[in-house]
């Protein structure tokens, strides 16, 4: 790790009351990278107002050891100065089979009128090995309505 | 970067409905790097059953057109002068570049993010970084960024 930061980011519309992953880092082959902070919350392009009432979604943090039906997507260097590239690489949200599932490292709840965004201590990050997967999946436990939007943020360094 | 510290701030800044709207936009001079400190945005909503807002972070090429925004160095006794600029109430939105991050945030909630040192974004010389937010309903919301020259 050589003070290279970046983020992902995406947004997505998705209520059904299944798990899915939205975001996916891919750490490059013999290259560790550390998770340094993370953020989901909901939110609501149109359609009619969220219910305060409503369960909040649970969310994982986990490792995973395959891409599943996710797409690639861009990550975003923090410093776009900086003349090198991001080797780290992230996969988006599919609407097919899942990555597997490893290890579940941070399971947490997110109202779904509420947002959470974590930032990690200096050398108390989660850590992706060479070539690993680490994934941010959640499940709605009962079905949203269409128009629901959930934004996750992955940050790393490598 | 050398310890020189500012922010810029809104308040009361009414947002349109389902509209994407800058809320602030700073502007470094040219072969000056400035790193984003930390930022902050809150809404002034009255009713629970309101929906979340999206906040995005993101790097902007254009000035879009918009008001100058008075900046203030968060250590007044400092002489020297912040080089950073900044503009607010946007009437025609910048060109938007690389989304960084995204937030949602409650109209009766706030959000407020400090980066750690080493780990803040960067602006590049002359580069634009902003906050920009949609709601799905008009709002008024508070905001801030703070930053380092």
């Amino acid at each position: 790790m050589a003070r290279m930061l970046g983020s992902t980011r995406y947004y997505v519309g998705y209520g059904t009351q299944v798990l899915r992953t939205f975001l996916q880092l891919i750490a490059p082959a013999n290259q560790r990278v550390a998770l340094i902070g993370y953020g989901l919350g909901s939110g609501l392009a149109g359609g009619g107002p969220p219910m305060s009432t409503r369960s909040p979604v649970v969310v994982d943090l986990l490792r995973q050891t395959t891409a599943g039906s996710m797409s690639a997507w861009a990550v975003r260097k923090y410093d776009a100065s900086l003349a090198e590239n991001l080797q780290t690489t992230a996969l988006r949200y599919g609407v097919g089979p899942e990555p597997t599932p490893g290890d579940i490292l941070r399971t947490f709840t997110v109202n779904f009128q509420g947002s959470v965004f974590v930032r990690e201590a200096q050398d108390d990050e989660i850590v992706i090995g060479g070539g690993g997967r680490l994934g941010c999946r959640y499940m709605y436990p009962t079905a949203q309505p269409s128009g629901v939007q959930t934004a996750v943020t992955l940050e790393f360094e490598e | 970067m050398a310890r020189l510290e500012g922010s810029g701030r809104i308040t009361a800044q009414a947002v349109a409905a389902a509209t994407v709207e800058t809320l602030i936009q700073l502007l470094s001079v040219a072969n000056h790097r400035v790193a984003l400190l930390g930022y902050g945005i809150g809404g002034e909503g009255t009713s629970n059953t309101e929906a979340p807002g999206v906040i995005d972070i993101l790097r902007q090429s254009t000035a879009g057109t918009a008001s100058a925004l008075t900046l203030r160095k968060l250590q007044a006794t400092i002489s020297e002068t912040l080089l950073t600029t900044a503009q607010y109430i946007f009437t025609a939105e910048p060109t938007p570049g690389d989304i960084l991050r995204t937030h949602t945030v409650h109209p009766q909630a706030a959000l407020d993010i400090r980066d750690a040192f080493s780990r803040e974004i960067i602006m590049g010389g002359a580069e634009r970084l902003a906050m920009r937010a949609t709601y799905a309903q008009a709002q008024d919301l508070d905001a801030y960024m703070d930053f380092e020259e």
